[in-house]
């Protein structure tokens, strides 16, 4: 089973690379540069184990009152008491840990065969978690009823189905305990990471931390100065693209929360006539299809470079934003962390002021 | 010019609206050389893209690289053409020559495990080395499938009586299956080669550039040389063992040349634009269907046929698609389906 597909050919296995494809909107938090690690004096873990009794940072979690919360697909979880031992696909997993909840363990992409963390699980602890597979159809289901959790939290690009919980084994994962789901497409980061902080409050963090309010500090100031570089470029055109030598893919930007929340700040973002889909898959004979002042391209490591293209694709280079040198990187896996995105949105803001308005009309 | 009494023999057994006169047979080739030039030009001028007829002539004797109609052309198109021509004939011909060496309709160039062996061993590459030069995995993919099809002959003529077609067959068919057991096997423990090489696991003249066709062209212009001089015996390997060897022929022999040469150019092929299929299993099929049975007739035939099938199937995934592409190992497999079932629906008439 493919998973983590950024991009797929254009005919076959649509639905599948859609799905895959928006993938690109996971977290990234941990390659933000300046993204840093939550330290030791982050708010307090919540449920590593029961041994560590009731959270300090949760007076409203009183034990004795059921625990209820209703995810995105509309379902409401109760519970007879607040639950502790979380188990939470990778992304959600950074989600939560930048909010203070620490999960028992983990499922989904976490270490790339290099050794390096993946984007996805941002700034979780691999060794203070255990994981249940990595790869799209992995789950392993007897070690996660081992870990007795008391809640099992994924996200959802195309509700209701379940990210890394593949429909045949739903109900057997949801036999060993409840789901909830958190829905990331379709709508701003914002949203995004503000359904994460219901979760993680109800979970009993506290948001109140130092550290949470450092970084919604940082998340704001970064807007603002993001607002203020688009503002003060009135007429630029950007496109969000990544590629092949075969195939130049155009992000629809209604699909990806980074993007949604860039339009919000006032950005003008190419969008491609074709918007069912995450993108629009052009031949390189189409490269000049879409004008844009800039291009902001895709960076995560199996996309063919810019410089790769600049040598083997010629109709890339006559791109009137190549042409203009005026190509920047896109995080396309995203952080659902106000840190993480913080720091994508000064270097985006940085790159807007260093460009020109006025490569295309 | 003097037809072989073996072809018109065997060609009368079969199927009566075959042509069998030189002339007949010449025009058929003059014929479709004809077309593959014309579908060369439509190569050119046909994608996703709308270029006129006079920016194509400009990409061509005077290219104005300011003029991205012109580079549509020249940086695009014409690449993609010519690895077309040469893939295609190079398939075509390894098709038929298979089909003549194994006396199996179908033989294809696949069943001598070239085309696993390639994969495996540029996902192998890419797993251990984490190679990024695309040269490279043009290099392993082209010992891959020589290695593999080594492999395939030497299963397949140990024991008595040597090289015989269902030996070849079975080792093909066991050393495809496990050699791709392994490709999976490797996919699935490592994502990275996956995101690697998944363009290159479909067929695809697009982004193929010319350097590595370049590359690999020696290998190519051998086979299909070697190969097209082979013609008589060819004829007389289709025959069958025993006729073959009452004729006075060395069977083991001529058929580990034409393995070999098959290999070669399989190889290249598979390097140059990744696994295509259909086109040496059906192209060696429609023209012996048209002139028979005769190898120095089928060969040339499929030296035009071959690239004039493959262009037409890229330029149909051009067009279908609008506007992204579908690759030419997708379009191939498409009308691939279709042509077997017919094939097998036929049965008769066409037989190697």
């Amino acid at each position: 089973m493919r998973t983590r597909r950024p991009f797929g050919t254009p005919m076959a296995h649509r639905f599948l690379q859609a799905v895959a494809l928006l993938l690109t909107a996971v977290a990234l938090s941990a390659c933000g540069p300046g993204a840093a690690p939550p330290a030791g004096t982050g708010p307090s873990p919540v449920g590593a184990s029961e041994a560590d009794g009731p959270s300090p940072s949760a007076p409203t979690g009183a034990d004795t009152e059921p625990w209820r919360f209703t995810d995105d697909r509309g379902v409401t979880v109760t519970l007879p008491r607040r639950p502790v031992r979380i188990v939470a696909q990778s992304t959600a997993a950074a989600a939560l840990w930048d909010l203070g909840i620490r999960p028992v363990a983990v499922f989904g992409p976490q270490r790339r065969p290099d050794g390096s963390k993946e984007p996805e699980i941002g700034n979780v602890d691999l060794s203070a978690v255990e994981s249940l597979g990595e790869q799209w159809g992995e789950l392993d289901l007897e070690k996660l009823a081992a870990l007795r959790p008391d809640l099992i939290v994924t996200t959802m690009y195309q509700p209701p189905s379940l990210w890394y919980i593949p429909d045949e084994v739903r109900e057997k994962v949801e036999a060993i305990a409840p789901t909830v789901a958190i829905h990331v497409a379709g709508r701003p980061i914002t949203e995004v990471i503000d359904r994460f902080e219901e979760l993680a409050r109800a979970l009993g963090a506290d948001l109140s931390a130092p550290q949470v309010a450092a970084a919604r500090q940082r998340f704001e100031q970064a807007s603002a100065s993001l607002r203020e570089a688009i503002a003060a470029k009135p007429g630029l055109k950007a496109m969000f693209a990544g590629a092949s030598l075969e195939t130049l893919w155009v992000a629809v930007p209604s699909w990806y929360p980074d993007l949604l929340y860039f339009q919000q700040l006032g950005l003008d973002i190419v969008v491609p006539e074709q918007t069912d889909q995450f993108y629009e898959a052009l031949s390189w004979e189409q490269a000049l299809k879409y004008p844009a002042d800039l291009i902001l391209y895709d960076r995560r490591s199996y996309v063919v470079p810019p410089e790769e293209l600049a040598r083997k694709v010629p109709t890339w280079n006559q791109h009137p934003a190549v042409k203009a040198g005026q190509v920047g990187p896109w995080y396309a896996t995203a952080a659902f962390s106000r840190e993480g995105f913080a720091a994508i949105m000064e270097e985006l803001a940085a790159t807007i002021r260093q460009a020109r308005a006025d490569v295309v009309d | 010019m003097p037809t072989s009494p073996l072809a018109t023999d065997v060609s009368g057994t079969t199927h009566g609206r075959r042509l069998s006169g030189g002339v007949a047979r010449a025009g058929l080739l003059l014929l479709a050389t004809g077309a593959l030039a014309l579908t060369a030009l439509l190569s050119l001028r046909v994608g996703s893209v709308a270029v006129s007829s006079r920016d194509v002539l400009g990409a061509l004797f005077a290219y104005a690289p300011e003029s991205y109609e012109q580079t549509v052309v020249r940086a695009l198109r014409l690449p993609r053409t010519i690895v077309g021509a040469g893939v295609g004939a190079a398939l075509a011909l390894a098709g038929a020559g298979m089909q003549a060496a194994t006396r199996n309709p179908l033989a294809e160039p696949a069943l001598l495990g070239v085309n696993s062996g390639a994969a495996f061993a540029i996902v192998a590459a890419v797993h251990l080395g984490h190679l990024a030069h695309p040269l490279q995995h043009i290099w392993f993919g082209f010992l891959g499938g020589l290695g593999a099809a080594a492999l395939v002959y030497a299963i397949g003529s140990a024991g008595p009586g040597g090289a015989t077609p269902v030996k070849l067959a079975l080792a093909g068919m066991v050393v495809s299956a496990l050699l791709g057991s392994w490709t999976t096997a490797l996919l699935l423990l490592d994502q990275q080669a996956l995101e690697v090489v998944r363009f290159w696991l479909v067929g695809s003249l697009a982004g193929r550039d010319l350097g590595v066709f370049r590359a690999v062209s020696p290998f190519l212009l051998a086979g299909i040389g070697g190969m097209l001089l082979l013609g008589r015996h060819l004829t007389v390997l289709s025959l069958g063992e025993e006729a073959a060897r009452s004729l006075g022929m060395h069977t083991g022999r001529v058929r580990a040349l034409v393995v070999g040469l098959v290999a070669l150019m399989t190889g290249a092929a598979v390097a140059a634009a990744g696994p295509i299929g259909f086109v040496g299993l059906a192209v060696p099929h429609m023209v012996r269907g048209l002139v028979g049975p005769e190898y120095r007739w089928v060969l040339p035939l499929c030296l035009v046929t071959g690239p004039l099938v493959l262009l037409g199937a890229d330029i149909l995934g051009r067009v279908l698609a609008r506007p992204g592409e579908l690759p030419v190992g997708i379009v191939t497999a498409l009308l691939g389906a279709p042509f077997l079932i017919a094939l097998a629906r036929r049965r008769r008439g066409v037989e190697p």
